[in-house]
């Protein structure tokens, strides 16, 4: 499985592995809806294991980030070689933090 | 993890050309010879770009990319088509069946490498 | 000099004047120039010849000019806005200039004095608005950059606002970013994420990106980059100011402003078209241009100043480029003639020094006749005009007959630098006037007509000219109705031209419009009706030893098509000959000669086959009922005229020679065949055969001879 979710402590951790592309998207993006619930404070999202990943994955982690995490805690982990990485720096845009940058 | 490029087209020149350039890049490079020989051998495996001719025996380029698009791996990987000048037609229905790059043949490696370049890197 | 002259030498030079002021307009009115590139010219013009009709006391003109000159004054300093109402004002006025002038050669001609008057009033109104117009501060264009930056001298700034799609059609906007750091340097890159509050897709881009980008590339590479995804994202592409410095260093050319973005690449020729596109819909027809490409965000006001200021720098260089000298015709065709003169005592020398058999004299006497050939050339040369200057003048006709109509029409040219004979370019200019006109009133649909029948609105009309082996054709091109087949055969056997049982084909049913008295359109307008028809076309056109040909498709549009030669006074020509008679052939239109034997000639059909083409031929000794000699070797001259071939039999080959043609007396004028005759060396006269007239009577042979066959073949 690609997805998984697991409750840890306060948190709700949620690990994508392998891909993150337009070719799995609506299945993450209904993977998410169904498993972020309201009571869920604390979410983390483990980007570690996915290798491959588009612009359709980094515009769903926005939306999660901006809409559906709102008033959430959200953090978005990954390693330092994964495939998020050239998004974070390419793109120049700092998902876990300030919303300022991202206003538009 | 390198990218995977499909090269349909029944000139085994082309096939050869493309190929070479493509592999000299980076890429990973299947070939076939028409759309039914390419059909045959997309199981499911992931294909990051096809590069397909439109005239072709057996089955042309736009058969191919209709059928293509309908299997869920496929849906979304990026087509370039090779067409000759002027064929507008030809060009409205590769279009409408979702290749939405273009190549004019006759075109050099480094043409088709620099289009490559604008829709994946290796 | 005595007065006449020197009047002369006044009406000469403000009809220059008064074309130049004309073209100037021309180009202004239809968006190719700017009027602030213009108004000094057209001032100039105005400024000029009320200066020097004042100097002949022609006080109406100066009266009239004044007044002229005084609003255009006001257009320089922009006090006046040139707008569509006073460009329309301004053609009426040059036109009464040019009455005015006119009136000077054919006094007997009185003018509309009343037409002036209105026109007085008119320039009034604008005289005395100044007022009201001064306190209008001078327009000035502001530009709405897309993104300001404090360092966008040096980058590139490319917002690209990306379709839905781009995911499900597999592009990735990261892959722009990536292809761009391979071209140059990503500088900053801002992404920006619209998305909705309800009904979020994840499969839908709501990406936008704004990129501040270093690179030496030119626009239209930048704008390659994003060629992919152009059809449903927006791609909006800011040149840093640094490309505008590269205008001040450009070599001077005669490129429009659009051109002289897109060269430094400032500008893509797809933004340029666009714009182009724009301005034509503009109700303005005096904004520039460069403002249309300012509005539509594409390229900074400060880009089209320096592009301006490179072409106000041509503008200045160009009187010193060309200069002419002004020759008297009469003097030009005086050694045209000595030249023909030379030419064939020239040849009879040859014939002489042939004889002699003295190699020394033969070696530098052929350098002499090689001199001979380049001085024949060059002044030839001297008589050749480009094509241009007509062309411009249609220009003008096909502006006002269009704005009568109300038909919206776009003329494209071609090749105007094509040069032909100056007789002949003043005598083609009535002819092609007509068919213009022709073309505007009868060809071209009206806008309700042509929206019905799924054309643009706009019609087009283009005038080509270009060589063709040894020829100038000129083409004049429209999108109009075509010609209905039918109905000219209807009209032409209504009006006698025909007899019910001919049969024709649809080339011969075209050409039945150029007949006396045939006229297709049922309403007759002002403008075509003009009491010169069709013939007196195609008339003008045979004077000229041309031709005219008609292609038409019915809703399509009709192609007018005429072939005319270089020049008319010497040809290079091939001499044969037929029984003792000395003929020649315009050597340019000889494809080969091949023996030909007695046997291959059927008595019923008059083709033979080369080499698997039929090839019609034409017996000169039966079209000029002369004795052919008894010798069974004779030899078939292939010649080709336009797309058409045709065999020639004649005896003898004597070989090349410089023909002068002089022009045949009354009685030879009739007979078919022959288009002029020439001194040979020998001091014989030869007859220049008239090919295209040999080709069709060839042709039309065959076809008879085919009917026949048939005919027979249906008996049996």
């Amino acid at each position: 499985m690609a997805f998984s979710a697991e409750k840890k402590a306060d948190f709700l951790v949620i690990e994508i592995t392998e891909e993150l592309t337009v070719f799995n998207i609506t299945e993450c993006y209904e993977f998410l809806m169904a498993n972020i619930k309201d009571d869920d404070k604390k979410v983390i999202v483990d980007l570690s294991n996915v290798s491959e990943m588009d612009s359709s994955g980094f515009q769903l982690l926005i939306w999660l980030k901006r809409k559906h995490c709102k008033g959430k805690e959200l953090t978005i982990t990954a390693n330092e070689d994964s495939a998020l990485e050239e998004f974070n720096q390419r793109y120049q845009f700092d998902l876990n933090g300030d919303q300022r940058q991202a206003a538009g | 993890m390198s990218k995977t490029i499909m090269i349909v087209d029944d000139s085994s020149s082309i096939r050869q050309v493309v190929g070479m350039a493509l592999k000299g890049a980076g890429f990973e490079v299947i070939t076939a010879e028409d759309g039914k020989d390419a059909l045959s051998k997309l199981t499911g495996q992931k294909i990051n770009l096809v590069i397909s001719d439109v005239n072709m025996p057996n089955m042309d380029g736009i058969t191919f990319v209709t059928e293509l698009k309908k299997q869920a791996a496929y849906k979304f990987t990026p087509v370039i088509m090779l067409t000759t000048e002027g064929s507008e037609d030809k060009k409205m229905a590769g279009k409408a069946a979702g290749a939405k790059a273009w190549i004019i043949k006759p075109f050099k490696a480094d043409q088709m490498l620099d289009a490559v370049n604008k829709l994946i890197l290796p | 000099m005595d007065m006449d002259e020197v009047e002369q030498l006044f009406i000469n030079e403000s009809r220059e004047l008064l074309e130049e002021m004309e073209s100037c307009m021309l180009e202004v009115d239809s968006g190719e120039a700017l009027m602030s590139q213009h108004i000094d010219a057209i001032f100039r013009a105005a400024h000029t010849i009320k200066g020097s009709a004042g100097l002949f006391g022609f006080d109406s003109i100066v009266a009239f000019t004044h007044k002229v000159e005084s609003v255009l004054e006001k257009v320089r300093s922009n006090i006046l806005d040139y707008t569509p109402e006073l460009s329309e004002l301004m053609f009426k006025c040059h036109s009464h200039m040019g009455e005015l002038i006119d009136e000077l050669i054919d006094r007997e001609n009185q003018i509309d004095k009343e037409v002036g008057l209105l026109l007085l009033e008119q320039l009034d109104f604008y005289l005395n608005d100044q007022s009201a117009e001064a306190e209008k501060p001078v327009k000035k264009e502001e530009a709405k950059p897309v993104i300001e930056d404090e360092n966008s001298d040096q980058y590139w700034f490319i917002q690209v606002n990306y379709g839905e799609d781009v995911f499900r059609d597999g592009m990735d906007p990261m892959s722009h970013l990536r292809y761009l750091d391979m071209i140059g340097k990503v500088k900053t890159a801002r992404l920006i994420c619209n998305l909705p509050d309800e009904g979020f897709d994840p499969e839908v881009c709501y990406l936008s990106l704004i990129i501040a980008f270093e690179s030496d590339v030119d626009k239209q590479k930048i704008e390659s980059v994003f060629e992919f995804i152009q059809e449903n994202s927006e791609v909006i592409i800011n040149t840093p100011k640094s490309y505008i410095d590269r205008l001040s260093t450009l070599p001077s050319h005669d490129d429009p402003i659009g051109q002289v973005l897109v060269k430094t690449g400032i500008i893509t020729e797809k933004e340029l078209t666009s714009a182009l596109t724009a301005h034509k819909q503009e109700s303005d027809i005096n904004k520039p241009v460069g403002s249309v490409l300012v509005e539509q965000g594409v390229v900074k006001p400060e880009a089209i100043e320096a592009a301006l200021s490179t072409q106000n720098k041509q503008a200045h260089k160009r009187p010193q480029e060309l200069s002419f000298l002004k020759v008297e015709s009469r003097k030009l065709d005086g050694l045209i003639s000595l030249i023909g003169e030379m030419v064939t005592s020239g040849s009879a020398l040859d014939l002489e020094i042939r004889k002699l058999e003295n190699s020394k004299l033969d070696e530098s006497f052929s350098t002499m006749l090689n001199l001979i050939e380049k001085v024949r050339d060059g002044a030839l040369q001297l008589r050749m005009v480009q094509v241009g200057d007509t062309f411009n003048r249609l220009k003008r006709i096909v502006r006002d007959v269009s704005k009568e109509l109300g038909k919206d029409i776009k003329l494209s040219i071609s090749g105007a630098e094509t040069e032909l004979d100056k007789t002949m370019i003043e005598k083609l200019s009535d002819p092609l006037m007509h068919i213009v006109r022709n073309a505007i009133d009868h060809g071209i649909e009206s806008k309700d007509v042509r929206t019905y029948k799924g054309k643009p609105e706009e019609g087009s009309l283009e005038l080509k000219a270009f060589h063709d082996s040894g020829a100038v054709v000129i083409e004049i091109i429209d999108d109009g109705a075509g010609l209905d087949s039918e109905k000219i055969l209807a009209k032409a056997y209504e009006k006698g031209i025909i007899k019910e049982s001919d049969s024709l084909s649809k080339e011969q049913i075209y050409k039945l419009i150029f007949a006396p008295g045939f006229s297709t359109a049922a309403a007759v307008t002002n403008l075509s009706g003009r009491g010169v028809g069709m013939d007196v076309v195609k008339r003008n056109i045979e004077d000229l030893k041309g031709q005219i040909d008609i292609t038409s498709e019915l809703g399509k549009g009709t192609t007018f098509r005429i072939r005319l030669p270089l020049t008319l006074a010497i040809i290079d020509g091939f001499n044969v000959s037929v029984g003792d008679s000395q003929l020649i052939i315009p050597l340019n239109l000889i494809q080969e000669c091949i023996s030909f034997s007695d046997e291959e000639i059927r008595v019923d059909r008059n083709f033979v086959n080369l080499r698997g083409d039929v090839l019609p031929f034409i017996e000169l000794s039966q079209v000029f009922k002369t004795e052919s000699s008894p010798i069974n070797h004779q030899h078939l001259v292939v010649v080709k005229y336009g797309n058409r071939r045709a065999g020639i039999v004649v005896d003898e080959l004597h070989g090349e020679l410089q023909a002068v043609i002089k022009p045949l007396s009354e009685i030879f004028r009739s007979i078919r065949g022959i288009g002029g005759s020439t001194i040979l060396g020998t001091g014989e006269v030869g007859f220049i055969l008239d090919i295209p007239q040999l080709v069709d009577m060839a042709c039309e042979h065959e076809q008879k001879g085919n009917q026949m066959d048939i005919e027979k073949s249906m008996k049996a």
